[in-house]
Order: C-alpha cells, then sequence, then structure tokens
C-alpha cells in the first residue's frame, strides 16, 4: 500500500469537506456538487491504488469494473463501502432527470462513507470535519 | 382591507335579501329578524324586543349597501420572505419574490430550506402552520421542538414584506425573543411603509380570511384535506363559498332562538322535576297544583295562589278556623253568672201577688179616679158608703203616684233578670266549634263535642243554671284549649310539609312567567332561523354549483389520463354528521371519488377543490403559495398542471415550492412565463436563492466565477471545474432532448426513462446530436473549434485535474453547449 496515495485521498476528502463547509469560495450553488466531484476522485482515487495494491494495473478501467476487482480479490467489506460512496457520489456527478442539487447533508454522509474506504482505521462515527 | 370585507359582506346582504324576498315560505316579519340579525346581534336583539314593525315599503335594503364598489377586494402580493435562525434557515436569507400575477418556481430538494420559506410565510401570516397544529399528528410534536435554527437560532425572525393593491408597502413579522425555547412566546407584528409598527395582524383583518380561504397549502396538509373528518371537508368548502356572513347569521339565530328557549326549556325542566316532587304528597293543594301542571297550558295565576295560599282550600282553612276557636273568657263568664245571680235574687224579694193585687186596685183606683174626673163629687159606686170628692181624688193620686214608683221598681227587676238571663244565654250559645274538615282527624275533637253538650244542657232555675255554668266552664274550657293545641300542630305540621312545595310552585310561577314573556320573541326568532336556513341553502347550492364547475375544470386538466370523471360536490347531512360528497364517474359507473381515487389523484383532487378555493374573488390575498404539490403526482400530470397554475398566474401570484426538477423543466419546456429560483443551503444553514430559468446556462456562469475567484484554491478550481461542465452540457443535453420529445408528443415518463437508460454523458451527448446514444460522434466533435477538447473535458476531465486554463477550458464548454443547442 502506498501511503502517498493514501495520504493524497484524504486531503481530498478533506478538501472535499472544506469545500461543503463554503470555506474554499465556490458559489454556493454549486458546493454540493463541487464537493461530491472533489470527494468522488478522491474515491476514485483510492479505489484504484486499492487494485494496483491487489496487482491489477487497470488504469483505463471504468468505476464499475475496478468495483469488480474490489469485491472479487480485495475485501467484500471495502467493495461495499467504495460502491456506496462511489455511485452515490456519481449521481451529483450527471444531470438527472428531475433531480435538483444535493443537500449538503446528503453530500456529507456520502463523504462519511467514503472516509471509511480511504480512512478504514478510523470508526465510522467520526465525522469528516 | 377591513373595508374591502365589507364590501363583499354588503353584497351577500344584498344577495340574502333578494332570496328572502323570493322565499315564500317565510312571513314578512321573519324576513325583518333576518335583516336585522345580518345587521348583528344588537339590531337582532332591539328586532326581537320590539313588536314586528308595519310593513310598510318594499324597499328595505340595508342602509350601507354600496354597490359601487369593485366585487373584488383589493389584495396583497407577497414581494419577498426573509428569514433568520428559523426551522433550516441560519443566517438571514431573503427569498424574492414579484409583487404581482405570476408564477414562481421555488426549487430544491428537500432539506435545502425551500419549505422554511413556506412555513415562514405561513407562522408570519396565520401565526400558525399546519406543520406544528398537534392536530395533524405525530409529526407536529417534532416539528414543534426543531423550529429554531440548529447552526444560527438567533436573531429568529422572519419578515414577510408585502405589496398592498391600493395601500402601498407593508410588511409582517414574527420575532422571538432571544434565549426563548418556547415557539408560542413569539411577537407578531405588522407595519405599513413610513407608519408605526404594530403589535398583532388585527389591523390587517385577515385573521379569519387566512383560514376562509386559505391561500398558503402543503403536500401534507392537501393529503390531510380529503382524509380529515367528513365535517372538516364540509365546512373547508362551506366556508370557500363566502357564506359566513349567511352561516354566522344562522347561527346567530340558532343562539338566540337556544337562548330565547332557555326559559321554556327551565320550566319544563321544573314542571317535570315539581310533578315528581308533588306527586304522593297528602295535601289538597299539591293536588290541585299537580292538576294545573298536568294541564297542557297551567293556570300560572291559580298556580301561584295555591303556592301562597291565596287560592281558597277547604280542608286546611277549616282547620285554620278550628285552631282559632275560642270559649268565653273566665270574667265574662264570671260576670254573666254573677250578674244572673243578682237579678234572680232581686226577684225574689219582691212578692208576686202582692205586686198582682196592687196593680188590680191602681186599675180600679184609675177608674175611681176617671170616673169622678167625669161625673164629678159622686157616692163611691163600689162601697156606697164613701164620696168621692176632691178630698179622695187628691188622697188617691198620691197614694197612686207611691203605687207607680214601686210598680216600676219591679218591672226594672224583671227586665233585668230577663237581660241576665239572655247574657249568660248569649255566653252559652256563644260556644261553637267548627266542624272538623273530613280530611283530618282529631283524638281530643270527642271530649271536646262531649264538653259542649253539657255546657249547653242548662237547668230551668236561674240560680242552677248559673251554678251550671260555672261549674262547666272550665272543663269546657280545657277540651276546647285541647281540641285547639291539637288542631294547631297538626296545621303546623302541614305547613311546614307544605312550605318547601310552596317555595319550588313559587319558583316554577316565575320561570312559567320568564318563559311567557320570551315566547313572543321565540316564535319571531324560529320563523326567522328557518327562513334564513332556507336562504342559506339556497346561496349554497348556488354558489356550490360555481364551484364545481372550476373545480371539475381542473380536475380535466390533472386527471388527463384518469379514467374518473369528477362527478358532482354535495353537502350531506347537517350538524355532527355534516359532509361532503364527492362524486366520480368511472367509465361511466357512479362511484364515491374517495374510495377510486389513488392517492396521486386525491391530491389532484384536493388540489382542484382547494385552488379555487384559495384564489376566490373574495379572497384579500392575491398570492397562492402551494408547497410541494405535486409529489404523488404522476409525472404525465405535470405539464397540464403547469397549465392550470399559468392559469392561475394571470391574475393571481402563484408561488410553488417543488422538491424537484419537474415542474422547472415543465415550466421551461412549455414557454410558460415564469421565474424559476433555486434554493441551496450550506453546512452552516446559509440559504441562497439564486434564479434558475437556464440551469446550463446557470453552471457555466458558476463555472467562470470559480475561474476568476482568487479566494478558490487552484486545486479546487481545477478538480470542480471539469464536473460543473459536465453538468452544464448534461443540463442543456437533458433540455434538448425532453425538448424534442415532448414537442413531438410522446409521454412524459417515457421520455424520462428514456433519458435514465443513457448514462454517460458521452451517449446522452450522441443522443442529443444524432438521436441515438451510441452513434459516433467523432466526426462532429471535430467540427468546430475547441470542440474535441470541450468534448475531452466533460466525458473525462470529471475523474481528474483540468490540465488546461481553466477560463479557456469554461470558454470552449459554453461553445459547445452552444452548439449543442443550435442542433436540432
Amino acid at each position: 500500500m502506498s501511503a502517498g496515495e493514501d495520504a493524497a485521498a484524504g486531503r481530498l476528502l478533506a478538501e472535499a469537506v472544506a469545500i461543503l463547509d463554503g470555506a474554499r469560495g465556490i458559489p454556493a450553488s454549486q458546493v454540493t456538487r463541487a464537493a461530491a466531484f472533489v470527494a468522488r476522485q478522491a474515491v476514485e482515487d483510492r479505489m484504484r491504488q486499492l487494485c494496483s495494491d491487489a496487482g491489477v494495473e487497470i488504469p483505463r478501467a471504468n468505476g464499475r469494473s475496478r468495483l469488480i476487482v474490489l469485491r472479487e480479490l480485495v475485501d467484500a467489506d471495502v467493495a461495499e463501502a467504495a460502491h456506496t460512496a462511489w455511485s452515490g457520489l456519481s449521481r451529483y456527478c450527471h444531470r438527472h432527470a428531475f433531480e435538483l442539487s444535493p443537500t449538503t447533508d446528503e453530500v456529507r454522509h456520502l463523504i462519511r462513507r467514503a472516509r471509511l474506504l480511504v480512512e478504514p482505521s478510523r470508526g465510522p462515527d467520526d465525522r469528516p470535519g | 382591507m377591513n373595508d374591502t370585507r365589507g364590501s363583499t359582506r354588503t353584497l351577500l346582504t344584498d344577495e340574502i335579501t333578494e332570496l328572502l324576498e323570493a322565499d315564500d315560505a317565510s312571513e314578512t316579519d321573519a324576513q325583518y329578524v333576518v335583516l336585522a340579525a345580518l345587521e348583528g346581534a344588537d339590531e337582532l336583539a332591539d328586532m326581537l324586543d320590539n313588536s314586528a314593525p308595519v310593513p310598510t315599503t318594499e324597499t328595505e335594503a340595508p342602509a350601507e349597501t354600496d354597490t359601487e364598489d369593485s366585487p373584488e377586494p383589493s389584495g396583497a402580493f407577497i414581494e419577498s420572505v426573509t428569514v433568520s435562525g428559523f426551522r433550516g434557515i441560519g443566517p438571514q436569507a431573503t427569498l424574492p419574490l414579484y409583487p404581482a400575477p405570476g408564477l414562481t418556481i421555488v426549487a430544491g430538494r428537500n432539506g435545502s430550506g425551500k419549505s422554511s420559506f413556506s412555513e415562514a410565510i405561513e407562522v408570519a401570516l396565520t401565526g400558525n402552520t399546519y406543520r406544528w397544529n398537534k392536530q395533524n399528528g405525530r409529526k407536529a410534536a417534532v416539528w414543534q421542538q426543531h423550529w429554531r435554527n440548529l447552526h444560527q437560532a438567533e436573531p429568529c425572525e422572519v419578515r414577510i414584506g408585502l405589496a398592498v393593491e391600493g395601500q402601498g408597502a407593508a410588511t409582517v413579522g414574527v420575532t422571538w425573543a432571544a434565549g426563548t425555547g418556547d415557539l408560542a412566546d413569539r411577537k407578531s407584528w405588522f407595519q405599513r411603509a413610513g407608519q408605526r409598527q404594530e403589535e398583532g395582524l388585527d389591523s390587517l383583518g385577515w385573521d379569519r380570511d387566512i383560514e376562509r380561504y386559505q391561500p398558503i397549502l402543503s403536500y401534507d396538509e392537501l393529503g390531510g384535506l380529503l382524509e380529515s373528518e367528513p365535517s372538516k371537508l364540509h365546512d373547508k368548502i362551506n366556508e370557500v363559498l363566502g357564506l359566513e356572513q349567511a352561516t354566522d347569521t344562522e347561527q346567530l339565530l340558532t343562539d338566540v332562538v337556544k337562548r330565547l328557549g332557555e326559559a321554556e326549556e327551565a320550566r319544563k325542566a321544573c314542571t317535570r322535576e315539581l310533578k315528581k316532587q308533588l306527586d304522593g304528597v297528602d295535601d289538597e293543594r299539591a293536588h290541585a297544583a299537580l292538576a294545573q301542571l298536568r294541564k297542557h297550558r297551567p293556570d300560572v295565576d291559580e298556580v301561584e295562589r295555591i303556592a301562597t295560599g291565596a287560592a281558597p282550600q277547604r280542608g286546611i282553612d277549616g282547620l285554620r278556623t278550628l285552631a282559632e276557636v275560642t270559649i268565653p273568657a273566665d270574667d265574662v263568664v264570671a260576670e254573666a253568672v254573677g250578674e244572673l245571680r243578682g237579678a234572680a235574687g232581686a226577684w225574689a224579694e219582691l212578692a208576686d201577688q202582692a205586686a198582682t193585687l196592687a196593680d188590680r186596685r191602681t186599675t180600679l183606683l184609675r177608674n175611681a179616679l176617671d170616673v169622678h174626673a167625669h161625673e164629678g163629687d159622686i157616692e163611691c159606686p163600689v162601697c156606697g158608703e164613701g164620696t168621692l170628692d176632691d178630698a179622695w181624688r187628691q188622697q188617691v193620686e198620691d197614694a197612686l203616684e207611691a203605687e207607680r214608683a214601686e210598680s216600676q221598681q219591679r218591672r226594672a227587676t224583671g227586665d233585668r233578670l230577663e237581660r241576665a238571663r239572655r247574657r249568660l244565654a248569649d255566653v252559652v250559645d256563644g260556644v261553637l266549634i267548627p266542624a272538623t274538615p273530613e280530611q283530618f282527624s282529631l283524638s281530643t275533637r270527642a271530649a271536646a263535642d262531649e264538653a259542649v253538650r253539657r255546657w249547653k244542657d242548662l237547668p230551668d232555675n236561674d240560680v242552677e243554671r248559673a251554678s251550671h255554668v260555672e261549674r262547666v266552664h272550665p272543663e269546657l274550657a280545657e277540651a276546647v284549649a285541647s281540641l285547639r293545641d291539637e288542631t294547631r300542630q297538626l296545621l303546623a305540621e302541614h305547613e311546614d310539609a307544605w312550605a318547601s312545595h310552596a317555595l319550588d310552585l313559587g319558583e316554577w310561577v316565575k320561570l312559567a312567567r320568564d318563559a311567557a314573556a320570551q315566547q313572543p320573541r321565540l316564535e319571531r326568532a324560529k320563523a326567522g332561523r328557518d327562513a334564513m336556513r332556507r336562504v342559506r341553502e339556497q346561496l349554497r347550492n348556488n354558489r356550490l354549483a360555481a364551484l364545481e364547475e372550476r373545480a371539475r375544470e381542473i380536475w380535466a386538466a390533472l386527471k388527463q389520463e384518469s379514467n374518473v370523471e369528477l362527478g358532482g360536490i354535495r353537502f350531506k347531512g347537517r350538524a355532527t354528521r355534516r359532509q361532503l360528497e364527492l362524486y366520480a364517474d368511472v367509465d361511466g359507473a357512479d362511484a364515491e371519488a374517495l374510495g377510486v381515487m389513488s392517492q396521486g389523484e386525491l391530491h389532484g383532487l384536493a388540489l382542484a377543490l382547494f385552488l379555487p378555493r384559495a384564489t376566490a374573488p373574495a379572497s384579500p390575498f392575491r398570492f397562492v403559495v402551494l408547497d410541494d404539490p405535486i409529489q404523488a403526482m404522476d409525472p404525465a400530470k405535470v405539464d397540464s398542471f403547469v397549465k392550470v397554475l399559468a392559469g392561475f398566474a394571470r391574475d393571481r401570484q402563484v408561488v410553488v415550492f417543488s422538491h424537484d426538477d419537474r415542474l422547472p423543466q415543465a415550466v421551461r419546456q412549455l414557454g410558460v412565463d415564469a421565474r424559476i429560483v433555486e434554493v441551496n443551503r450550506d453546512s452552516e444553514s446559509a440559504v441562497t436563492v439564486a434564479n434558475c430559468e437556464d440551469p446550463a446556462r446557470r453552471l457555466l456562469d458558476d463555472a467562470f466565477a470559480i475561474c476568476k475567484d482568487q479566494q478558490v484554491p487552484d486545486e479546487v478550481r481545477r478538480r470542480v471545474l471539469p464536473g460543473l461542465c459536465r453538468q452544464a452540457v448534461e443540463a442543456a443535453c437533458h433540455e434538448l432532448y425532453l425538448n424534442r420529445r415532448l414537442t413531438r408528443g410522446d409521454a412524459r415518463t417515457d421520455v424520462e426513462d428514456g433519458w435514465r437508460s443513457v448514462e454517460r454523458t458521452k451517449n446522452r451527448i450522441a443522443l442529443v446530436v444524432e438521436g441515438d446514444p451510441e452513434a459516433d460522434i467523432s466526426g462532429w466533435k471535430r467540427r468546430g473549434p475547441g470542440r474535441s477538447e470541450a468534448f475531452g473535458l466533460v466525458t473525462g476531465g470529471a475523474h481528474g485535474q483540468l490540465d488546461r486554463d481553466p477560463l479557456d477550458a469554461v470558454r470552449s464548454v459554453e461553445n459547445l453547449v452552444k452548439d449543442l443547442r443550435s442542433t436540432r
């Protein structure tokens, strides 16, 4: 496991929280989406890292393929955490029929899930930010 | 605003007057009573107190009729909603609105603070909200505890800027004192522009109208409207028919009838009670009173006489006499006895015989004097020896004079004896004991009667008689005293027993008199009430027909493909059994609407019923606020719902809060003239409101803002921008795709499914450009300058950092959106 990659993913998550807290100057109407983008990047970085640690180098594969690799080769619980965080955050990165911008609570919840993946040593109740 | 209400009231008065005149069943006097009741309780009381006026002319329209007034009162629009520290809103946030007719969609996800604005409007204008009314279930309790914002609880304030037609700007506010945790501990105020703040909303005169027209409707409430008790639905629809004055007047008359009837009710209750009480009372007065009480119309005066004892009662009166019976007193008896004894003694002393002889001699001598007077001196014709001469005459006259005196004394003695006898006889005979009334028996009576018999059994001899009376008198006195005592005791017992009954009868008399005094008023009030009831029902049917028509139109728009037609709306039952019946026509078969409708349809039906109510012409509110009215609505109905809203928006300010993007999209697609704003809330409950007519444009504007804002760290900028750009492109694609398919006539649900089935940005662009998500668009990509880079950015870049100049990148995406929009 590369400590540098983990640290990068953790930093990105912290950045997402900072955006959510309004500390990064993003326009209010885009805060939740922007935080979701950054958090998803953190999750994707971490998923890539986990695959690589498992000996699977698939730099061009999409998120869904990586999730399958994680479930089969790494750990079902890790894959589960990655799945909820990644698919939830991805939802906010596309235009969906009739959905408005997510709320801060929704994004915060997903960042909490993502943190389980990025920093597995931390308990689920440790709230980011 | 009060004056406007006055004018609508007057209009209703006119209508009621017309219907009254056409009401054949009511007498003229009943109509007068109703007209007085329409003016108020005091006027009604005056009318009932005075005898019925003589009908003079046909013109009896109320004095204050001012038909010049517009039938639609000047009304209020909402200009802004400013909230701080309340519900989901922390630092002060303002929702600006155009204070004019038009449609505004306020979009925001659940939790964005959107509903906090609608709740703020509700709280400020009604002093309440459906959501915190405990009657509406469990959720209310939670609401009550969480009305202050968790992040920034102070200041806690709501301000509603209003624009009132013809009156100018005004503000309505609610403020909670710092530190208070009590929801009810709030201050409501109202302020006209340039004037002083007034506490409370009384001067607005909206307290009743806000309930009546309910211009603020939430999804929860809409659902509850049709599920509430039948009587509540009845009342809500009944209220909107604008019949309050008619209902109030009927209620006033009903109340007055009840109040006037109270005296008669009290009399009846008292009669029942007295009948029970007197039944079995062994007293002739009770029998007499009972006989009266059992009559249909008892003689109140007679009952009063019975109660007060003024009515003759043989038994009691006889007893009373007996109780007062007396015999001659000791001194009277002693005197009479003494006198008899004295007179008898004196008489005995005079010789009876001598007196008689002397009388005869006197007669003879008078005759001789008579002879002498005629014949002169002659020889005595009796003895023949003497001579009747002057000397003889003188001697005889002297002797006779002496004898006359003796005789007079004797006669006087005789007279005295006679008087003494009579006096004693009077004393004896004067003892009379009245008969005992037959219903009573007295144990001492026989002894008294015996004493009287013996008392009157007098010996012939005067002296013995005197002794008899003297001897028997004490016995008699004792016997009679015993009788009297016994009688008095009996009488006292009876009077004691009667006294409480008499008091009760007295009370009954008072009640009966009150009731009788109210009777004419009661009759007139009843006639008035019945007339008003007929008129009100007539009025209601007329109004209901109009509402039914509007509701049917709205329902027709909302139901779209439902096979349920809205049939009639009918009021049924009275008092606690009153209800509103909604009939439905399902494929030609009649049914109870509520039973055959789905949840979504029920919401549509509630809207169909309550939108006309909220926008009733007489309402002082020119706005209607709908909080998420279509949560459960079939997506297919959104378009027609928007059309309905647009229809209302022609002369009303329609503000619709929506948790999803369906309404905004339908508005954009249909080209409905509307304003769309989006509400967002950050982690500290800072709520922002932004215009959102064009979501793609909005995203691009925000992307540009991020490029230019030096506060945004560069890494954040580079990581965030690709996502925003992708959203902008997808928003444009979505809009184009929807527009294209919906204008082709495809069903909205199919179109939504079509969009959902294409997930990746690349395919969504292909869908718009080529009409096929799998189409090869590499040619199209290369055609425009910078198009390929922009394409790469929005399809792959969102997963990493932007490696180009941010401003250039966003500009290229802006062009891409333009290009997409120019494809057909």
